[in-house]
């Protein structure tokens, strides 16, 4: 009856011990179904994890108040994949930031990478990596019904975006997370709903904040003026580098990197934001027409079913 | 019956040649019967109580308690335990009995402090006359006391359950002379990344049956079975008391902040859902019955425990409400075997446990629309301690390898212990028969108009809540059988069981063959 084992060994099973495991279960019935605030099992559409105001904004598609979030949001937008928008803090990121993005669970027949799984394998146990910053790239390209998104010139995307990290973004971390009048925007903005909580992680937003822009700066000391300034010099170039293009870097169609500078000069000039008027960025930035220009042309692009919401302008 | 003659080595007894014997010989054997052994026994015994009896009645007063060896608690703290002793208190005892029952309860108290190496001593002597204010029945009576010492250190690795861990903690016993009790843990390990507690604690009008205590907690514990790590800082405030029937109650309100994060990068999207701070402030009571003869290793008795929490309604805020209720019951039977007497050390035991949350609106907003519930308030089932031959968590609502929880529990375990051969009754070891099994379900809003993450009214819980209840019996239980060996040791229960499930649910998660179980409460 017991077969010896086909490969003798110190934790190889003996065969009937192997057939009497492969009997158990006698019986497996249909899976319990999840909580009620767990999100479904299917996802029919990718869903991107961002910070949003409210449930309505998110599910309404509404442009995230997180420019990082937003850059994404906006690329996806331009790369024509529908996307669902779940609001969501940076502890449930793989990066430890927002946003990053749950593939769909039934895959696209153009992704050629997941194909291998076929869908009636125990979907159950699959897990999805998520994916963030690059991946969410490649993944927008790949899954895109658009025939070619443009590509600009990876050297000079390279320089500019060195410009926005290390001019304009220090002046935007200044803005939100040190500057005092700001302080209950920031609190409606990233802090958890409860008061007890308020006091420790916005010290620890702010202290956060305060080392990049150090990091960033090289300075010794925070130079609100400077920071501003250092900004407008930003802002000075980009309005340079669009000239009279309708996209940057001259290409037919909206990029990545119009994407980057929609996240922050869409959010400056959004009167809804709650901005407080004695550290104004959008004061800086209403000096390049083009720039307004830009912004307006791809919010109305890719916000088509806003269109009738008038995009506020400075 | 057969006459004890025979055992004697006489031959076959003759009834007529009892006739023949010295009556000194018939004396002997009538006593040496076991009717009659009794019978003077119980005579022996009544004389005795009537003795203590007589004694006890006897007049006796005390003038004077004195106590010795107690260097470090303070003289009101034993005051109120020594008081009832002496003939100047309110109902001063007039008897020996009185003097005898008071001082055993009050060396009764002294020893369940925690802070005496031994049972109080107890020396009583006559007052001497010489002083005036005696009477001829005064006595003196001296407690002798050896506290323990002060501080304790510990530090030491614990190796178990799946993780290493190392350990430190200080107690401090008897801080200010009234067996105040400051314990200080710090842990870190494979799974429990660190945790900081501190717990002082002190019995309430010095009476050791009722503690009040003070808990901070501070970890972060990583949950493997749902893919994050979870970050507690909070405290407790807890009242604990004994009633007349020896009955555990205590009353806590605690508050924390969780935070649900360091997730796995395949951490499923109900987990990534969750993460995040939420803030629980909660009442809780809880009642304990302990009927068992021994708690690690039952052959009698049983014991119930329930547990009602509620979190985050009217005053208590934070950002989570729900009303949260369990119970336990367990207990087991000895069973003896027809020509074996004594203990056989075979007995047939049971468990249920059963737990019900229900989500509430948070605040005052009574009417208003109820939070569904979150990850870390959900129950959870399954593991060697409950449901056997499941994986921890292991049984309910699974997204992907995430172990999702439940709102509605069951879950049985029947089992039968023999003693093993060679080894008797009296050793802590076993072997078991069990087959365990329950239901874990999550409660759904069956209408499922997806609106519902601004909350559930009213009409939504209820409905939702009874199906939930009526799943639990609808159709038969994830289950799982078994044989294991138990190990009862005073500190923890060890369990090397052998199982295979036999119901499983899709996407629950078990453990065929061998699984190890150590714990203090198994199901």
């Amino acid at each position: 009856m017991a077969g010896p084992p086909s490969r003798p060994g110190w934790f190889a099973v003996p065969a009937p011990v192997r057939e009497l495991f492969k009997l158990f279960p006698l019986t497996t019935l249909p899976a319990e179904s999840l909580p009620e605030r767990a999100p479904e099992r299917t996802r029919p559409r990718p869903c991107l994890y961002v910070f949003a105001r409210t449930l309505e904004d998110a599910r309404s598609g509404r442009p995230s108040f997180n420019p990082q979030c937003l850059k994404w949001q906006t690329f996806l937008r331009i790369a024509g994949v529908q996307v669902h928008l779940v609001p969501s803090n940076n502890h449930a990121s793989p990066s430890g930031a927002l946003p990053f993005l749950l593939p769909p669970t039934t895959q696209t027949p153009t992704s050629e990478k997941e194909s291998t799984t076929t869908p009636s394998s125990n979907a159950v146990t699959k897990p999805t990596v998520p994916l963030t910053g690059a991946k969410i790239h490649r993944y927008a390209k790949d899954n895109s019904p658009r025939e070619t998104l443009p590509d600009s010139p990876p050297s000079r995307t390279e320089a500019y975006e060195a410009l926005l990290l290390q001019s304009l973004r220090p002046a935007w971390l200044y803005a939100l997370y040190l500057h005092n009048s700001n302080t209950h925007l920031l609190k409606s903005l990233y802090l958890p709903p409860s008061p007890i909580l308020h006091l420790p992680s916005l010290h620890t937003l702010r202290n956060a904040a305060t080392d990049e822009i150090l990091n960033t700066t090289r300075r010794a000391l925070i130079d609100p003026p400077q920071l501003l300034a250092d900004a407008t010099d930003a802002l000075r170039s980009l309005s340079a580098l669009l000239a009279g293009d309708d996209w940057f870097f001259g290409q037919p169609g909206p990029g990545l990197f119009d994407a980057e500078v929609f996240a922050y000069t869409y959010l400056i000039l959004d009167e809804a934001f709650g901005w407080a008027d004695d550290y104004s960025l959008a004061q800086c930035l209403a000096k390049f027409d083009n720039l307004v220009e830009h912004r307006r042309r791809l919010y109305e692009r890719c916000w088509p079913e806003a269109q009738g919401e008038q995009v506020n302008q400075h | 019956m057969a006459p004890t003659s025979e055992s004697s080595g006489r031959p076959p007894a003759n009834h007529f040649n009892k006739l023949h014997e010295d009556t000194q010989d018939v004396l002997r054997d009538a006593r040496t019967r076991p009717e009659f052994q009794s019978a003077e026994d119980e005579a022996k015994e009544q004389r005795i109580a009537q003795l203590m009896v007589d004694q006890m009645s006897m007049p006796m007063t005390v003038n004077e308690v004195s106590v010795s060896g107690a260097k470090n608690i303070r003289r009101g703290f034993l005051d109120p335990i020594l008081n009832p002793l002496l003939s100047d208190s309110n109902d001063p005892p007039y008897t020996v009995g009185d003097v005898m029952s008071r001082l055993q309860v009050a060396t009764g108290k002294l020893s369940r402090l925690q802070i005496l190496r031994e049972p109080p001593q107890v020396y009583l002597s006559q007052s001497s006359q010489v002083d005036a204010s005696t009477s001829p029945t005064d006595v003196d009576i001296s407690i002798g006391l050896r506290e323990l010492s002060r501080f304790k250190l510990q530090t030491g690795t614990d190796v178990g359950n799946g993780e290493g861990s190392a350990y430190g903690s200080l107690l401090w016993r008897n801080m200010f002379g009234g067996a105040e009790m400051l314990t200080l843990n710090a842990k870190a390990g494979t799974r429990t990344r660190s945790a900081y507690s501190a717990n002082l604690s002190a019995p309430v009008l010095s009476n050791p049956d009722m503690h009040i205590s003070l808990e901070a907690l501070s970890s972060a514990v990583e949950k493997p079975w749902a893919s994050h790590e979870e970050v507690v800082k909070g405290g407790t405030v807890r009242f604990s008391w004994l009633n007349s029937q020896r009955d555990t109650h205590s009353v806590e309100y605690s508050g924390a902040w969780r935070q649900i994060t360091g997730l796995a990068t395949d951490a499923s999207p109900t987990v990534r859902q969750d993460a995040g701070d939420t803030i629980k402030s909660a009442i809780k009571h809880i009642f304990y019955r302990e009927r068992r003869d021994n708690p690690q290793l039952p052959q009698q008795g049983y014991m119930v425990r329930t547990g009602l929490e509620l979190a985050g309604v009217g005053p208590l805020g934070g950002d989570v409400a729900f009303s949260k209720s369990d119970l336990e019951v367990s207990g087991a039977v000895p069973i003896s075997l027809p020509g074996v007497k004594g203990r056989t050390g075979i007995s047939l035991g049971a468990g249920f446990r059963t737990g019900i949350l229900y989500p509430l609106p948070l605040g005052y907003n009574f009417g208003g629309k109820a939070l569904p519930s979150r990850l870390n308030d959900r129950f959870l089932l399954g593991g060697p301690t409950d449901i056997r031959s499941y994986k921890l968590g292991g049984l309910g609502p699974h997204d992907g390898r995430d172990a999702a929880g439940g709102d509605v529990f069951a879950a049985g375990s029947v089992n039968m212990l023999f003693p093993l051969p060679y080894k008797g009754p009296d050793s802590g070891l076993r072997l078991q028969l069990f087959a365990n099994g329950g239901r874990l379900i999550a409660l759904r809003n069956k209408l499922r108009s997806r609106d519902t993450s601004q909350g559930l009214d009213g009409e939504m819980v209820r409905s939702g809540v009874f199906s939930a209840v009526g799943d639990l019996f609808d159709g038969p239980p994830s289950f799982a059988a078994g044989v294991g060996l138990v190990y009862a040791h005073p500190v923890a229960r060890f369990e090397l069981n052998f199982g295979l499930p036999v119901i499983v649910r899709k996407g629950e998660l078990v453990t065929k063959g061998v699984q190890l179980g150590v714990g203090i409460n198994f199901l």
